[in-house]
C-alpha cells in the first residue's frame, strides 16, 4: 500500500499530477534493543502484570470528571481493574484528560504528562479533549484536543461519556498494552532537539498572579443587577447608561 | 518564574540546558522539537524550523517577555510544521508511542488541488 511505503517520496503507484499529503513513514533510526532476542513469554508477562495495575492519575478540569468519579465510586467500581487513583504523576502510568483543556493548562497538562514514568498511556475522555467539542467553534482558549498536546492512546467519544465508556476504553487500552513488546520500547523514549538562542523580547512582571479579581475591575457589579438589588449607583456607571440603550 | 509555550511539537522555555535540565534564564529561549517523535525529521527540515523560529523571535524584538507572546510564536510555529508536513518534508512517524496524525491523515492529493 502507498501510505505504508518505506519513503515517503516513492511516488511510484501514483498516478501523474498527484501527490501524497501529510505523508507517513517507518523511523530511518535503528534502536540497539530492537535488534535483541526477546522471549515472547517473558513480554507476555511482563504486559500482563502492566494491564492489571494501570494506575490512573486524579486529572479532572471540567464536567467529564464527574463520571469519572462516578467511576471510582462502588456502583461501577473500578477497581476490579486493577486501576487505583493515584495523586502524584510520578505514581501514575495512566492519564484520563477528563475535562476541557485551556491554553492556560497545557503547559501543565504536559509537564504532568512528562513527570509521569515510562511505560505511560493517555486516554482522551470526552468531546472536549478530542476536538475542543462545543468550544470548538469559537472560543479563544480551548485547546483542540489534547492530542495536539500529549499522545493520545484511546479516544472516547460523549459529552460526557459513560462511565461504561470508559470502562470500555480502558478495556482497549489492556488490548493495546498486551500486544507491545519490549522491543519497542526504545521507539517510545522522547528525543530532545534543542535549540537555543536569545532573545530581545521585554522581560516583566508576571502578568498570571492569579490576583486579577483584587485589581478593582470587578469589584463593582453590572448596572443592571444593581438597579435590581436596590445598591446605589456612582456616577461613573450612570454616565455608561445611554450606551446601555444603545444596545 | 520559567515562562513556556508548550505544544506537541513545539516547547519553548525562558531557560537554557545545563547539565540535562532546564535552568530559568530571562536572556535566553530554549526550543525543542516535536520530543515524542511523532514525525520523522531529517537535518534540512529542522534547520527550516529553527530559522523561523528564529525568524519569529525577531520579528517579536520589543514586545513583552509574556506567556501569550511565548504562544503566538509557538502557535506560528505549529503551524510552520505543518506547512512542512504537507509538502512532504517530514512525515509521521509509524512507530511512535501513538498514532494519532495530529496534523491530518495522510491522503492523495492532485497536484491542481494543493494548497
Ligand atoms: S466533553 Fe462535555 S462533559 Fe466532557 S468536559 Fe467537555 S463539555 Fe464537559
Amino acid at each position: 500500500m502507498v501510505l505504508n511505503s518505506p519513503t515517503a517520496n516513492n511516488k511510484v503507484s501514483l498516478i501523474p499530477g498527484e501527490k501524497i499529503a501529510n505523508p507517513s513513514a517507518p523511523p530511518t533510526v535503528t534502536h540497539g534493543l530492537s535488534e535483541n532476542v526477546i522471549l515472547t513469554t517473558v513480554d507476555d508477562l511482563y504486559n500482563w502484570c502492566r494491564l492489571s495495575s494501570l494506575f490512573p492519575l486524579l486529572y479532572g478540569t471540567a464536567c467529564c470528571f464527574i463520571e469519572f468519579a462516578a467511576l471510582i465510586g462502588s456502583r461501577f467500581d473500578f477497581d476490579r481493574f486493577g486501576l487505583l487513583p493515584r495523586a502524584s504523576p510520578r505514581q501514575a502510568d495512566l492519564l484520563i484528560t477528563a475535562g476541557t483543556v485551556t491554553m492556560k493548562m497545557a503547559p501543565a497538562l504536559v509537564r504532568l504528562y512528562e513527570q509521569m514514568p515510562d511505560p505511560k498511556y493517555v486516554i482522551a475522555m470526552g468531546a472536549c479533549t478530542i476536538t475542543g467539542g462545543m468550544f470548538s467553534s469559537d472560543s479563544p482558549s480551548a485547546v483542540r484536543g489534547v492530542d495536539k498536546l500529549i499522545p493520545v492512546d484511546v479516544y472516547i467519544p460523549g459529552c460526557p461519556p459513560r462511565p461504561e465508556a470508559i470502562i470500555d476504553a480502558i478495556i482497549k487500552l489492556r488490548k493495546k498494552v498486551a500486544t507491545e513488546s519490549m522491543q519497542d520500547r526504545a521507539y517510545t523514549l522522547q528525543t530532545h532537539r534543542f535549540y537555543e538562542r536569545s532573545h530581545d523580547l521585554k522581560v516583566v512582571p508576571p502578568i498570571l498572579t492569579g490576583r486579577y479579581l483584587q485589581t478593582g475591575a470587578h469589584s463593582a457589579p453590572p448596572k443592571v443587577l444593581m438597579e435590581s438589588m436596590g445598591m446605589p449607583i456612582s456616577e461613573a456607571i450612570a454616565e455608561l447608561a445611554p450606551e446601555d440603550k444603545e444596545i | 518564574m520559567m515562562l513556556k509555550s508548550t505544544t506537541r511539537h513545539v516547547h519553548i522555555y525562558t531557560a537554557i540546558v545545563a547539565n540535562n535540565e532546564l535552568v530559568p534564564s530571562d536572556d535566553k529561549l530554549t526550543l525543542d522539537i516535536d520530543p515524542d517523535n511523532e514525525f520523522n525529521w531529517s537535518e534540512d527540515a529542522l534547520k527550516a524550523v529553527y530559522a523561523e523560529f528564529d525568524r519569529l523571535v525577531d520579528a517579536a524584538a520589543g514586545e513583552d517577555l509574556t506567556d501569550y507572546n511565548l504562544r503566538r510564536i509557538g502557535s506560528d510555529l505549529e503551524h510552520f510544521v505543518r506547512q512542512l508536513l504537507q509538502q512532504g518534508a517530514i512525515s509521521y512517524n509509524l512507530k511512535s508511542r501513538a498514532l494519532n496524525y495530529s496534523m491530518g491523515l495522510p491522503r492523495v492529493e492532485a497536484e491542481e488541488s494543493a494548497g
